[in-house]
Parts: structure tokens; sequence; C-alpha cells
């Protein structure tokens, strides 16, 4: 088949592209589609606010009756719980309506500046996530036991637990998001390359 | 825009449009069900685009813009993809089985084609594509947003590229 015989080949199919739906079908589609997207992202923040309203109860609850050490460590517990929020909020914000709309390589670059933003978020967890939040238990423990070898027990668990946080976190760069940033380059790549 | 002028809107477009965004989905649809999907989530993206649509670009390029990176976007979302599958003559692209000869050779001729253009990279494939849709360098260099310059060297080199692929490709 010669190039040009394709071109004639690809307008000659448009007859059998007809679509077979009815406009209500179509209708039905788009609308169930879009409102379980929506509800998608409101059930994710649902969920979230679900898992921090009773974490915020209690520690407002035993706040009065804890040491002034502990106290400190509801404020720096309670402001690292808006602070994450916030960061995973905006880290993965998803695309509004009208980017779709831009030119394709837009687009990707958009979506290279989003990936990039999530690699640094995880490989940094310790610093945003487990660091403030981890201070903040620390802090509450230590004004209710005072040093002892609870305290020292549960430094301990804190550690471990931060870093299986931290490897897993890794490997989900390393197995997820770079493979999908060497895609959005190779992409880009494609356009600028001659 | 009311929901009425929206759907009235809405439905406009995709009939004016349907047969080049199933033929989206055929070029980067890797199956019958990732077509599919692939056909409803672009219906899904052009609803959802189409009340902040405020004609800055021609109708045919918003149009491809939205369903090209859906349909990017898609391709990016799914995990390992295995090579080249245009097995399947299917209902999807109104294909039938039972046709007469010169329909059944065409329907061949038209196989070797898209394994053909399955073959390039993806943003090689949109270009072909747009430029077998008629659409001019203009049109394609707003919805790729490359040069036009840059849109005339591609293509020249990708339907250089086209011709071996379907010298090489077997019906």
């Amino acid at each position: 088949m010669r190039i040009e015989e394709a071109h004639s080949l690809w307008k000659s199919q448009d007859q059998n592209l007809e679509t077979t739906m009815a406009d209500n079908e179509i209708l039905e589609i788009v609308k169930k589609r879009s409102t379980k997207f929506d509800e998608e992202i409101h059930k994710r923040d649902r969920r979230e606010l679900i898992a921090v309203i009773p974490v915020v109860i209690l520690f407002l609850f035993v706040f009065t009756s804890v040491p002034a050490m502990s106290k400190v460590g509801v404020v720096v517990i309670l402001l690292s719980t808006a602070f994450v929020l916030w960061t995973l909020r905006g880290a993965r914000r998803t695309r509004d309506e009208q980017s779709f709309q831009l030119p394709v390589t837009a687009v990707v670059r958009e979506e290279l500046t989003r990936v990039d933003r999530q690699i640094r978020l995880l490989t940094g967890v310790f610093w945003w996530y487990i660091a403030p939040l981890a201070t903040g238990a620390l802090l509450f423990v230590w004004g209710v036991t005072g040093p002892s070898w609870f305290m020292l027990g549960y430094a301990a668990f804190v550690v471990v637990v931060a870093m299986i946080i931290v490897r897993l976190n890794r490997t989900a760069v390393d197995r997820d998001l770079r493979p999908k940033r060497d895609e959005l380059l190779d992409l880009l790549g494609q356009a600028e390359s001659a | 825009m009311t929901i009425g002028d929206q759907e009235g809107s809405f439905l406009a477009l995709v009939h004016a449009n349907d047969s080049a965004i199933r033929k989206i989905c055929r070029v980067y649809g890797d199956d019958r069900a990732a077509r599919e999907d692939l056909y409803q989530n672009i219906l899904v993206q052009l609803w959802r685009a189409l009340p902040s649509f405020r004609g800055t670009s021609a109708p045919g390029t918003w149009l491809y813009r939205v369903a090209l990176n859906t349909a990017l976007a898609q391709r990016r979302r799914a995990s390992a993809r295995p090579e080249t599958q245009l097995e399947d003559p299917d209902t999807f692209m109104g294909e039938h089985h039972h046709r007469p000869d010169r329909e059944f050779e065409a329907n061949q001729r038209l196989e070797k084609l898209y394994r053909a253009i399955d073959r390039l990279d993806d943003l090689d494939k949109a270009l072909i594509l747009l430029h077998l849709e008629d659409q001019s360098y203009r049109e394609i260099a707003e919805v790729l947003d490359i040069s036009e310059s840059n849109v005339g060297v591609k293509l020249h080199r990708i339907r250089k590229k086209l011709a071996t692929l379907l010298i090489e490709e077997r019906p």
C-alpha cells in the first residue's frame, strides 16, 4: 500500500463509524461517569476528614488535663495534621476541566510538573509527614510519662515505623513515578525533536 | 449555559466528530475494551470541558486537544502495555464479520494501516492521525503546541516511516 492510498482508505471508513448509541444513552453515560468522578474525589476528601476528626477531638479533650510538655505535643500534632492534609490535597489536586483543553505538549509539561512534585513529596516524606507528627507524639508521651523506658521504647517504635514509611515511599517512587516521569520526558522529546 | 443548552451542544459536537473520536480510540486503544473505555472517557472529558470552552480556538482544534490528551493520559495510566495487537475486527469500529469481498479487502487494508500506525511513537501517531484527518499544519501545530515548520518536518519523516511500515506489514 502506498502512503497516498492510506489517505483515501482513512477517509473511507467514516461511513462505517457512525455512532450506534442513542442520544439519551450518550448523555446517561457522560453524566453517570462524571458524577462518579466527582463522588470519588469527595469520598476521598471525606475519608481523610473522618480519619482526622477523632484525632483532633481526642487531643483537644485531653489538652487541659495533661502537663505542659504534652500540651506542646498536642499543638504540634494538630498543626502537623493540618499541614499534612493541606500538603496531600495540594499534591494530588485533580486536573481541572480546563487543562485537557490545552495543547498536548502543554498538558504533558503540566503532568511532568505534577509528577516531579509528587516525587519530591514522597522522597521527602520524613520531613513533612513523619518528623512533625512523630515529634508531637514524642513530646506528648514524654510529658505524660517523663523520661522512662516506655518513652525510650516508644521512640524506638516511632523510628522503626518512620524507616518503613520512608522505604515504602522510595519504592513507590522508583516503581511508579520514575517510569511515568521517563515516559513524559520521552513524549516531550518526541515533540521537540524534528 | 443551561443544562439543556449544554446537552444540545454536546450531542451536536459528538455527532459531528464521532468518527474522528472513534479513530483516535482505535489508534490509542489496544483492544476492544480499552477502546470502549477510552471512547467513554473522551465523551466525559468533552462534557466536563464544554461549559468552559470559550471559542479561543476552533472547535475542531479544541476537540482534538481534549480527545488526544485523554487518550495519552489513559495510555500513561495503563500498566505495562502488551505490544501491538490489532487482532480483532471489531464492531466498535462498525465492522462486520460477514462482508462482501471488496469491503472485506478494504477492511483488511485498513487493519494493515492501523497496525503500521500502532508501531509509531505516541506523538507521531497523533501527528499522522491529524494529518489523515485533513487538519492543516497550523491546526496540527495548535493541537500539539509545536511550530508549523516542525509539523512539516515531522510529517515528512513520519510519512516515510509509515510507508516503510506499510510495506513491512503483511495483510
